[in-house]
């Protein structure tokens, strides 16, 4: 049966590459341009494409109630802090409200979708909740010096998961952390979030993997938050 | 010639006993205060006339902000040390999250970019005060999401300033006091935290003072001097 895969922040170009690895697989894809991008994009007609603000509880009610009525379920839901604040480079002087409004809704943004589609997740087969990283999202791991919205809303967004893991995986969902700026070579995106880890229901993590979240990358390669 | 810090969240709490510390210690402390109605820094500046200097600060205000800046380099040209104490832990209405980074994280960048004019020279050191409410690989908790993201997002705006600035010559402290018998929840002292603001102001202040041979890892330690991941 296909699956029904639901991805947010379509403007980013690993969401975009991600939404079209899983509609090539025959899986029924939605993605939401979350920056106010006009529709449709060009090369993208295997997905439907949609524009959704996470702040606006209409917008969401409207993209849930779009795929409940078409398909009754979700099964997947991929999350990405898909957004930038213009001139967020080194220190010097910051226009700290573009920052803030950039973790806020790069990062609360998909809390939001999150709660909004929880509904329509507990419907599916799968339970899967998945993010999107990149290697600069781990703060022992960054060594970058500018974009201080992006990176800060990646950090709230792992947050965010590892929260919603510790509250959700005790009812059944599996959550998937991918960094997608590994060598390009190995597992593509779709491919770690749809395979199952192991999974020994009656075991804490130390011989589950599914019940610890973890970040990792194309070579399955775990890498530190 | 003495040294100086400059401490935001200094009302109460953590804040105020670094203030209290840092003052007896001989520095110059200069404590930024927010809560007009809240007399302990006035009475600790009776105290300490001369080391003490307050100064009006919200540190989600840019504009606040920037005053508290131009009132201390009326008294000084060099801050040794910038504490970045402020924090809460709620905040009301749909954009609670928002109103939280104002002053945990954005406010934190907002306060060290506003200060670094005046580090540039002397012990060139920022000292944040963060939480393990923001380290995610041992997060346990299954809300309060704000905090919790709010406090992840300043352990990384903190590495990119490090990244940025150690190189310079700078050097950081990132510190989880604990769970601290504070006023994070509001005027009303908390009573079932396991150390009091004095004890966590006491490891604070001898882990910001003392230099490290360590000092190109950025680490987030706590009161017990233990190590914690991100």
């Amino acid at each position: 049966m296909n699956q029904v895969v639901f991805i947010s922040s379509l403007q980013n170009e690993d969401a975009k590459e991600t939404a079209l690895q899983f509609a090539a697989d025959g899986c029924h894809v939605y993605g939401a341009y979350t920056d106010g991008a006009a529709l449709p994009c060009d090369g993208l007609e295997t997905i439907v494409q949609l524009v959704l603000d996470p702040m606006d509880a209409g917008s969401l009610n409207r993209a849930v109630e779009l795929v409940s009525s078409r398909e009754g379920k979700l099964d997947i839901l991929v999350l990405k802090a898909g957004l930038h604040a213009e001139n967020d480079g080194g220190l010097g002087a910051h226009d700290y409200d573009a920052v803030a409004d950039v973790i806020y809704r790069g990062a609360d943004g998909m809390r939001r979708i999150l709660e909004a589609f929880l509904p329509l997740l507990r419907a599916g087969e799968t339970k899967r909740i998945a993010v999107l990283s990149e290697s600069c999202a781990g703060i022992g791991f960054c060594e970058d010096t500018g974009e201080y919205g992006y990176h800060m809303a990646m950090a709230a967004l792992n947050m965010m998961e590892k929260i919603a893991f510790n509250a959700l995986r005790p009812e059944g969902f599996t959550f998937r952390n991918f960094v997608t700026d590994g060598p390009k070579t190995g597992m593509d995106a779709k491919t770690y979030i749809q395979r199952d880890l192991s999974n020994l229901p009656e075991d804490d993590y130390i011989h589950s993997d599914e019940n610890r979240l973890v970040r990792r990358d194309s070579l399955f390669r775990e890498l530190a938050w | 010639m003495k040294k100086t810090v400059m401490i935001t969240g200094a009302d109460r709490g953590v804040g105020f006993a670094m203030c209290r510390l840092f003052a007896e210690a001989g520095w110059q402390v200069f404590a930024g205060r927010f809560l007009d109605y809240w007399n302990e820094l006035d009475e600790l500046k009776e105290e300490f006339p001369e080391t003490l200097e307050l100064i009006s600060l919200d540190v989600s205000s840019t504009d606040s902000v920037q005053k508290a800046v131009l009132q201390v380099q009326e008294k000084t040209d060099c801050i040794d040390m910038l504490i970045h104490c402020a924090g809460i832990a709620r905040a009301d209405g749909d954009d609670a999250l928002r109103k939280i980074l104002q002053v945990n994280s954005v406010g934190a960048l907002r306060v060290a970019e506003s200060f670094l004019p005046v580090m540039r020279q002397g012990m060139k050191r920022l000292c944040f005060v963060s939480s393990e409410a923001g380290s995610i690989t041992v997060a346990h908790r299954k809300d309060g999401y704000a905090y919790c993201m709010s406090k992840a997002s300043l352990n990384m705006a903190v590495k990119l300033m490090f990244n940025e600035l150690r190189p310079q010559g700078y050097t950081f402290r990132l510190y989880h006091p604990g769970w601290v018998n504070s006023y994070m929840g509001g005027d009303q002292k908390g009573t079932s935290g396991k150390y009091e603001p004095e004890d966590a102001a006491r490891t604070a202040f001898q882990q910001f003072t003392e230099d490290r041979a360590w000092e190109d890892a950025l680490v987030l330690t706590d009161v017990e001097n233990q190590s914690w991941p991100f």
